[in-house]
């Protein structure tokens, strides 16, 4: 007999009890299903949890759509990105003209379009270039401590005096508008938080005793490094990533809106709200549908973070 | 503790220089010649090197990085704007007021708001408001501040006319920008005082509080809060830091002649020591609100009072000596 | 009457993985000024069983499943809150396992002393941190060191504050779940002393939960031996000392490493005790008792001597004629 079917005969409460909780009879079919017999790998307890949080599924589901509306997007839409139809101006939402058309005629669905390709590439070209900075840094200053941690670290204080939004406009401003710059600009000026993330996560790695067996069997430090230590401050790596894009997304758009970032041929979502600005008194769609994009990526990918930081986190209990 | 604050100051200076030859040199290094930029599109070599002599740019890097530094640390000259050939400095100044009061107003409010909100979302865990106020926070936290800002000036400016839509020539046109900088600070407070509450109502010395008696009101206001309140202290430097770096964006939207609109037009322009000038300004603002955040922290944390008060190492002895007496 | 008697109590802690019984048809009586030491390992169910006479427990995992808790004759589980809040702390009051995590650490001493004080007397806040700071003398603290933090003291006197709080009172009932586990063989004993001798001028009944026989032996009139959320046996002092009758007792006092003997080795009881999430049928200790058989199916607590109960058929060896 399983416990939860002894369970259920002691069902009858003698003396009542001090509890508000509402009774629990009708969650018990529901426990007897989850207490067969699941296997405990970890990451198999990750996808388990992370599978059980409804927001981080939607999140991700969502974050999966949007990526592939950019990866296809020019299959999904006749219209080229730059055909430009001035008679056709300022039309609103209809079959044809989805998301309706801008100032030059043009259609907005497909400028939304690329510009989500544009948004997302260049927020993960920055992810990559924070995330390897950083776990280079972090991996030196971490493991091989001294001076290089001293160095590594001051630098890092000296860097974060400077708001970040506002380290990425000097940067962006020096290197001017385009793809790479931005995606660079951004990536430096999220360098900081992770290097400290990483190295103190290095630091309480190192200590431990299976990576003092691996260098004392030989192996010399950078194999020690990247086998032994990486991947297990792999964890707070990926909820940071997954919050980072988020962050890359508004830092680029609002390059973008202020004359930075990216700049027109090449759409992007935030240089179309800079349009949408100059002509929101007389097209409003110009300046609310990229909005909104932005407002759905973030929404999912701050859900994806979420999930991943609570599936990841073991100790949060309800 | 004094001597704390002293020390915390003196360690600003070197940030500081730090800060001003990193963003120097981001700037030196930019493509494009201020010279010829000002000159126009035809100018002879005597013109330019004129000019050149003029503004100090024909010196080696290192030696233009040095007077810089030199001007900026001894006479607060952060050089003159390539436009208009006005000081830096004075313009930062008449500019300074708007952005600042955005700022602060905003983050302030954003925690009046946030940290009440957290915690009755928390002493409500697992009921409907808790999922309320988080179902809200999540959905809240994918809207930026200029994304905020875009959608509230369509909505009172213009469809609705109650705001003016851009400018601050009376105290209405404050309340848009400064809700834009309500925003973002308070989803993060309220998740984080949310956050900080659920896990200091499970620390044993609540468990204590109750075991006295005392009413679950008045655990959470006196034994809970001063707790939990502690991280979100920690995040209003940052609040603070994002508002003033947000303020380009803000300010741009309402046409706020503030720091963030003086910066966009030296980004427009090319005027370099205008946007170092405003970058290191902004920079040390922040320092500053880091430095009077740690001090609060201080004043609700005791422990922390006591490791900034003389590195602890005398209170420690004396805290031995008297342990040993009362055992004997 | 007895002033506390629990009845039949049982506790679970439910999650949404699993459900963890944690106390089971647990029934204790402790009358007024008498000491109970409540006896087991890790895991037992003991701190549970002390949590759940005072309600404070988690709030959304923990369910009273059935029982009845009498103090002084009144229910305590079906007791309103705020007939619940003049008891905690003035009638019965508890002292925690780990006095460095169980003060507020930044609220000064005294004002922590002071708050139980004040809760349960209408009185001002300064006399209240008189009464404080006259509690601290008691405990052997200076009373001038009340206006500092937990942080500034060590385990041994942040303990003292504790007992401090829990007596400001004058509670008739002291819970102590292992007060003295988290501190130093000497402090222990001087904090054991001191409780003692304040419990002998107060008068006040105490819960002495541990799993040290030496402290029981010192401080208790009466003891339970709880197993895997169960009471296996209970009886006064002297049946539990010289006549044990249950394999887990007899096994506890075997286990205890001898000063005077010389031994090959040591006699600990084999095995684990079973997970409190998946307790196995019949007799909970059966898989590690070496006189298990085949009639060990479910057992009751039954009296085999006067006053002395234990839930075993064994009962070392000494077996009643027909129970």
């Amino acid at each position: 007999m399983s416990i939860t079917e002894k369970e259920k005969k002691k069902a009858p409460h003698k003396g009542g009890h001090a509890h508000k909780h509402p009774d629990r009879g009708a969650r018990k079919p529901e426990k007897e299903h989850k207490h067969r017999a699941r296997k405990h790998s970890q990451w198999g307890d990750v996808w388990f949890r992370l599978r059980r949080n409804k927001l981080a599924i939607i999140g991700m589901s969502l974050a999966l759509i949007l990526v592939l509306l950019a990866v296809f997007a020019p299959v999904l839409t006749p219209y080229d990105e730059a055909a430009q139809d001035i008679q056709n101006r300022f039309q609103m939402p209809s079959w044809q003209h989805l998301m309706g058309t801008d100032n030059f005629g043009r259609d907005l669905f497909t400028r939304v379009l690329y510009g989500g390709r544009t948004s997302l590439l260049v927020a993960c070209l920055a992810l990559i270039v924070s995330i390897a900075a950083a776990i280079v840094l972090g991996a030196v200053a971490g493991y091989y401590g001294g001076w290089a941690e001293t160095i590594i670290m001051r630098a890092t204080d000296m860097v974060q005096a400077v708001p970040p939004m506002l380290f990425a406009v000097t940067v962006s401003a020096a290197l001017g508008p385009g793809i790479w710059p931005t995606a660079l600009a951004v990536g430096i000026s999220g360098v900081a938080p992770n290097v400290r993330l990483l190295r103190g996560q290095i630091l309480a790695v190192r200590s431990q005793e299976y990576v003092e067996a691996a260098v004392a069997t030989g192996s010399n430090g950078v194999a020690v490094m990247f086998k032994q230590i990486l991947p297990n401050v792999l964890s707070p790596l990926i909820v940071s990533a997954s919050m980072g894009i988020g962050g890359n997304i508004t830092a680029i758009s609002g390059l973008s809106f202020i004359g930075l970032g990216v700049q027109p041929p090449i759409s992007e979502w935030g240089n179309i709200m800079t349009n949408g600005l100059d002509y929101i008194r007389q097209f409003w769609p110009l300046a609310v549908f990229p909005g909104i994009m932005i407002m759905l990526t973030l929404f999912a990918f701050n859900c994806t973070g979420d999930g991943l930081r609570d599936a990841l986190d073991p100790k949060l209990k309800q | 503790m004094v001597k704390y604050i002293l020390k915390r100051i003196l360690w600003m200076i070197p940030i500081m220089l730090c800060v001003a030859i990193i963003v120097f040199t981001i700037m030196y290094f930019t493509p494009g010649d201020p010279v010829m930029a000002i000159l126009g599109s035809s100018y002879t070599q005597e013109a330019y090197e004129i000019k050149a002599q003029e503004m100090g740019l024909n010196q080696p890097f290192i030696a233009q990085l040095f007077n810089y530094l030199k001007n900026v640390v001894t006479k607060f000259d952060f050089g003159q704007s390539y436009i208009n050939n006005r000081p830096v400095a004075t313009q930062i100044i008449e500019r300074f007021q708007p952005t600042f009061i955005i700022a602060v107003l905003g983050v302030l409010l954003s925690q009046l708001i946030a940290i009440p909100v957290g915690v009755m979302a928390a002493t409500h865990h697992m009921k409907p408001l808790d999922y309320t106020v988080t179902s809200l926070c999540v959905i809240l936290a994918a809207i930026p501040g200029f994304l905020l800002a875009v959608f509230l000036m369509l909505l009172f400016c213009l469809k609705l006319k109650w705001l003016p839509a851009a400018g601050i020539t009376n105290w209405t046109g404050y309340i848009l920008p400064v809700m834009c900088s309500v925003f973002g600070p308070m989803v993060a407070s309220c998740r984080m005082t949310r956050s900080s509450m659920l896990e200091v109502v499970r620390q044993d010395y609540i468990r204590t509080a109750r075991a006295k008696g005392v009413s679950e009101r008045d655990v959470i206001r006196r034994h809970a809060l001063k707790n939990a309140l502690i991280p979100v202290l920690t995040m209003l430097g940052m609040h603070l830091g994002g508002a003033m770096g947000g303020s380009i964006l803000v300010e741009t939207i309402f046409t706020v002649p503030g720091l963030g609109t003086l910066m966009k037009q030296a980004i427009y322009n090319q005027d370099y020591p205008l946007i170092q000038g405003c970058v290191i300004f902004i920079s040390f603002i922040m320092c500053m609100m880091n430095l009077l955040t740690d001090l609060a922290y201080a004043v609700v944390d005791p422990r922390v009072y006591d490791q900034m008060s003389d590195g602890g190492k005398k209170k420690r002895r004396k805290k031995a000596k008297k342990n040993l007496e009362v055992a004997a | 009457m007895a002033l506390l008697e629990i009845k039949d109590l049982s506790i679970h802690y439910e999650t949404s993985e699993e459900i963890v019984q944690a106390v089971n048809n647990v029934s204790l009586a402790i009358e007024k000024g008498e000491t109970l030491g409540l006896v087991g390992e890790t895991g037992a169910g003991k701190s549970t069983t002390a949590y759940g006479i005072l309600r404070v427990l988690p709030e959304h995992t923990a369910r009273y499943i059935s029982g009845q808790i009498l103090y002084e004759g009144n229910d305590i589980i079906t007791m309103p809150e705020s007939d619940m809040r003049h008891i905690r702390g003035a009638e019965i009051s508890m002292i925690f396992q780990d006095p460095m995590t169980a003060l507020n650490p930044v609220v000064r001493v005294a004002d922590q002393i002071a708050e139980a004080i004040a809760q349960h007397n209408s009185i001002s806040k300064a006399e209240a941190v008189q009464r404080a700071n006259k509690m601290l003398e008691v405990v052997g603290i200076p009373a001038e060191r009340g206006s500092e933090f937990p942080h500034q003291f060590s385990g041994g006197m942040k303990q003292r504050v504790v007992i401090a709080m829990a007596l400001a009172c004058s509670p008739k009932l002291l819970l102590a779940d292992e007060p003295t586990t988290a501190l130093d063989v000497t402090i222990q004993a001087q904090v054991l002393k001191l409780m003692n001798e304040l419990k002998k001028t107060l008068n006040t009944a105490m819960l002495l939960i541990t799993h040290d026989l030496g402290v029981v032996a010192e401080s208790c009139d009466k003891v339970a031996i709880m197993y895997a959320s169960e009471i296996v046996e209970c009886g006064s002092l002297e049946d539990i000392f010289d006549r044990p009758m249950h394999p887990y007792t007899i096994g506890l006092f075997k286990s205890i490493p001898s000063l005077d003997k010389s031994v090959e080795r040591l006699m600990p009881i084999a095995g684990l005790m079973p997970d409190p999430s998946n307790l196995p049928e019949g007799c909970k200790f059966g898989p590690r008792c070496p006189h298990a058989t085949e009639r060990c199916g479910k057992q009751e607590l039954l009296e085999a001597a006067p006053g002395h109960f234990v839930r075993c058929p064994f009962r070392g060896g000494r077996e009643a004629a027909n129970v």
